[in-house]
């Protein structure tokens, strides 16, 4: 009787059998890899409508961040600056430079006609889930400094993802806060941030 | 000569019924297989299921559950897109319909592995019969069971947060909570039931790989098989395999639907909070098993002709489970009610009374009616072997053990402490289709199973055959040699032409026609202390083991070094898990305490024993090995079927010589196959 498989057939087999697994762990180790938030989100840097610079104001000419983003001391949200805060400066300053045009074409000087023209349609850069509720101002009066979570804002040109802002990220700094001005008892329980 | 080998056949007749221990008295073995059987004849009915084409009647019912099955897709479908809320769940019936289901799949789940198993460990021999078919059920059970939570958790994508992978969100499964564990106990309880199935289906495997006649058949039952060729060096890994997972999965057996009622049992809910619940429900699990066992049986039995493999004192034993079982039931329903009176806690009393006599009364009294009712019949020796009386009961016992769990998990919840949130539970379509669609999947891959794998055990029935119609005895043998198979030659002529072209030492394979003759040879060899020999056999027999005086298999070691593997990695990834990682207080004690660990540990050293012992098994017996020289030699794709062979490696003739004295049909020296 003529035999089924040859005696290739068993390396074969194993050939197959090992590719495979080989195969399944690469996968999985991409997932890994891929599919993280540390892959996925930290480096997204979008280019906004208007090329703003945090280079120039936060870095070079040394504005502080609470010029622009005016609740983060006192609010959940930092608050993304309305056009006139720009133009506080900008009527005066580089008043007649092309790349500022929405900046000027998106005010009117007359606060009775403040809300007519429509805001800069600035790409969001951090975003939390809206299962899980932060608050600027409590990590900001914790003594949390911009740049943990934001990364070196002042020396970017354009605002890069810097954080991979994972549950487990928080979490590190949840459980082993540091604070130099005092005495910080972060929540670590489920109803802290899912609320 | 011949008295020699007469007497051999006596002692090695003694020998198997010993090693396989039958109630006292060994013709008592053959009342598990009636009629007049041969190896071939069992092989041939078995197979057949399979390679004939397919019957009309297999036809309707896979296109039925086929539709059925379409229908509870649809329906899961529906769920994943829309929400959870297509079900009648509210508040403050959260769980009804979908964890009714989870429940009565996995205690039909447990039937298979009891009768495998436990009865296995008990040396009960009208298991064999009916453990295949009913470890194929146990599995199918287990997958419609693990629908019901899997959709349940609403996001299906979320699903592998049950296992403890690192991961960004710094979560973990929370090891000191029931459903954790029944994640657990249900996933190990599905993969060494796999295992244990698979393992013996191995042998048969085999056999329809060499009664294949198209090649796609050969090919794909020739990996499956795994190259199996029975040699006597493997059976007897073999055999301490299958004691060993029978024996990791009895315990099994018993913690999966433990675990499960602990879902139940430790929450504070009056219904649910008894210590009774663990024993209460794996009794109901072996009931209700073996009701859904005998539902499909009965009709297997009458389509496939199987009389004489089922016989009516298979149901008389089955029957006596279900009576046996439901008197059990019986009992903790009523001791349900007596710990209620005797807590004196009045909203106790109240969710019991309420259970009798409340809305949902009618369910409970169509639970006691079809478990502790019903069963009663069986009492009467004429009702257990009336296979129409056994079918109607079982399937009445099925529709009580499903309304068993609809009771507790329904009754219990629907009216709440405060009467300003009770509610009432009543099913949509998608509860109801859902329900359906898995009875059709069901049915659906046991049909399918029925006809791609043999759905009796081949291997395993030929050690009922009574020694009657064992082939072989010294006249027999001589007559078979003549009429067997095509090209049969006779023992003295083959012998003849061997001796005269006999140049050089090679390996030689001699074909015996009974276990008796071939264990003779295999005496002789080892008397004469012939290495190189390996004997070849259609079904694990003692004797030949025993003839070629082979040492204990090792593999009790590898299966316990896979154990404490287990139990180590197990409680060290859970002791860093909570203790270290994730420090969680729960029913307050301090973190990292052990007490919570126990079932999962239990788990994990299960699960590993029986990869260990797998593996060890592929490993000692050099397994996959799809191309072995014996494979090309004349009648040896018999060895699966009806025929004995021996090889001993650098034969000369006189080797040659003694085979052919102790009865060798036919002497062949392996050709080596390029």
């Amino acid at each position: 009787m003529p035999t089924i498989f040859t005696p290739r057939a068993d390396w074969w087999l194993r050939g197959i059998g090992g590719a495979l697994i080989a195969g399944l762990v690469l996968a999985l180790g991409a997932l890994y890899y891929y599919a993280s938030p540390k892959f996925t989100r930290v480096g997204y840097a979008p280019a906004q409508p208007v090329p703003f610079s945090h280079s120039i104001h936060a870095g070079r000419l040394g504005l502080d961040c609470r010029y622009c983003h005016v609740h983060v001391e006192d609010s959940p949200h930092a608050t993304v600056p309305p056009t006139q805060t720009c133009n506080n400066c900008h009527t005066l300053v580089r008043n007649t430079d092309p790349i500022l045009s929405q900046v000027r074409e998106g005010w009117d000087p007359d606060p009775r006609k403040a809300d007519a023209k429509a805001p800069i349609p600035w790409k969001r850069v951090h975003r939390v889930p809206d299962f899980a509720y932060f608050n600027h101002a409590a990590h900001v009066k914790a003594g949390v400094d911009c740049t943990s979570c934001h990364g070196p804002i002042a020396q970017m040109d354009v605002v890069r993802h810097a954080e991979p802002l994972t549950m487990g990220w928080c979490l590190d700094c949840h459980r082993h806060p540091v604070s130099t001005e005092q005495k910080v008892n972060p929540p670590q329980s489920c109803q802290g941030c899912h609320r | 000569m011949m008295n020699l080998q007469a007497d051999a056949l006596t002692s090695s007749i003694e020998m198997r019924t010993d090693a396989h221990g039958s109630e006292g008295h060994p013709a008592a073995s053959g009342d598990y297989l009636s009629g007049q059987h041969t190896l071939a004849d069992v092989t041939e009915t078995i197979s057949r299921m399979t390679e004939t084409p397919a019957p009309r009647w297999w036809w309707y019912g896979f296109i039925l559950s086929g539709l059925v099955t379409l229908g509870g897709i649809f329906a899961a479908v529906y769920l994943i897109v829309t929400g959870v809320g297509v079900w009648g769940l509210n508040q403050p019936v959260g769980w009804a319909f979908d964890i009714t289901n989870l429940v009565f799949w996995i205690g039909i789940g447990h039937a298979g592995t009891l009768i495998s198993a436990i009865l296995f460990l008990f040396r009960q021999k009208w298991r064999t019969s009916i453990n295949r078919f009913a470890e194929a059920m146990t599995l199918f059970a287990v997958i419609c069971a693990g629908i019901f939570p899997t959709i349940h958790v609403g996001r299906i994508w979320m699903l592998w947060f049950f296992a403890p992978l690192p991961n960004d969100q710094a979560i973990w499964p929370q090891f000191y909570s029931p459903l954790v564990w029944d994640a657990f106990a249900i996933g190990t309880y599905f993969t060494v039931s796999l295992l244990f199935w698979y393992l013996g289906l191995v042998p048969d495997l085999a056999t329809l790989r060499d009664r294949a006649k198209s090649r796609t058949r050969q090919v794909i039952f020739g990996i499956l098989a795994l190259g199996w060729r029975g040699s006597v060096r493997h059976w007897r890994h073999y055999e301490s395999a299958y004691l060993l997972l029978a024996g990791l999965a009895t315990p099994l057996v018993v913690s999966v639907h433990s675990v499960v009622s602990m879902d139940f049992a430790t929450s504070v809910l009056p219904g649910w909070h008894a210590t009774i619940f663990p024993p209460y429900f794996v009794a109901g699990a072996i009931f209700s098993g073996f009701a859904m066992v005998l539902t499909l049986m009965i009709p297997m039995r009458q389509l496939f002709k199987l009389q004489d493999y089922i016989t009516d004192r298979h149901l008389d034993h089955m029957a006596k489970v279900l009576l046996a079982t439901g008197l059990m039931v019986g009992y903790a329903y009523g001791v349900e009610f007596f710990s209620a009176w005797y807590s004196a806690n009045e909203t106790e009393r109240f969710v019991f009374l309420n259970r009798a006599f409340g809305p949902y009364g009618w369910s409970y009294w169509i639970m006691v009616s079809c478990n502790v009712l019903v069963p009663q019949l069986f009492w009467v020796r004429r009702f257990r072997t009336n296979a129409w009386v056994l079918f109607v009961a079982s399937i009445l016992v099925n529709v009580g053990m499903w309304f068993e769990r609809f009771v507790i998990i329904v009754t219990s919840l629907h009216r709440d402490f405060l009467p300003a949130s009770w509610g009432m539970f009543v099913p949509t379509w998608v509860d109801v289709l859902q329900m359906v669609g898995a009875f059709g999947l069901f049915f659906l891959l046991l049909l399918i199973f029925v006809r791609l794998l043999p759905a009796i055990s081949i291997a395993e029935m030929k050690l009922l055959l009574p020694h009657e119609s064992m082939p072989g005895q010294p006249s027999a043998a001589a007559s078979a040699a003549g009429t067997s198979t095509a090209g049969g030659s006779t023992a003295g002529a083959s012998i003849t032409s061997l001796s005269s072209r006999w140049p050089e030492k090679r390996t030689l394979v001699a074909r015996f026609s009974s276990v008796a003759s071939l264990s003779e040879a295999l005496r002789r060899l080892a008397d004469r202390g012939i290495a190189g020999v390996d004997a070849y056999a259609p079904y694990p027999a003692h004797e030949l083991i025993a003839a070629m005086k082979l040492r204990r298999s090792p593999l009790p070691w590898f299966t316990l070094a896979g154990g404490l593997f287990g139990l180590t990695l197990g409680l060290l990834g859970m002791w860093y898990i909570h203790g270290v990682e994730y420090p969680i207080i729960v029913g307050g004690k301090q973190p990292g305490t052990w007490q919570g660990f126990v079932p999962v540990a239990f788990e994990m050293t299960v699960l590993f024993a029986a990869f260990a012992t797998v593996g060890g098994l592929l490993w000692k017996c050099g397994l996959p090995k799809l191309y072995h020289p014996l494979f090309g030699v004349k009648n040896f794709e018999r060895v699966t079927d009806d025929a004995f062979f021996v090889s001993v490696e650098e034969a000369d003739e006189t080797t040659a010589r003694l085979l052919a004295d102790a009865g060798a049909v036919e002497l062949m020296p392996v050709e080596e196959v390029a």
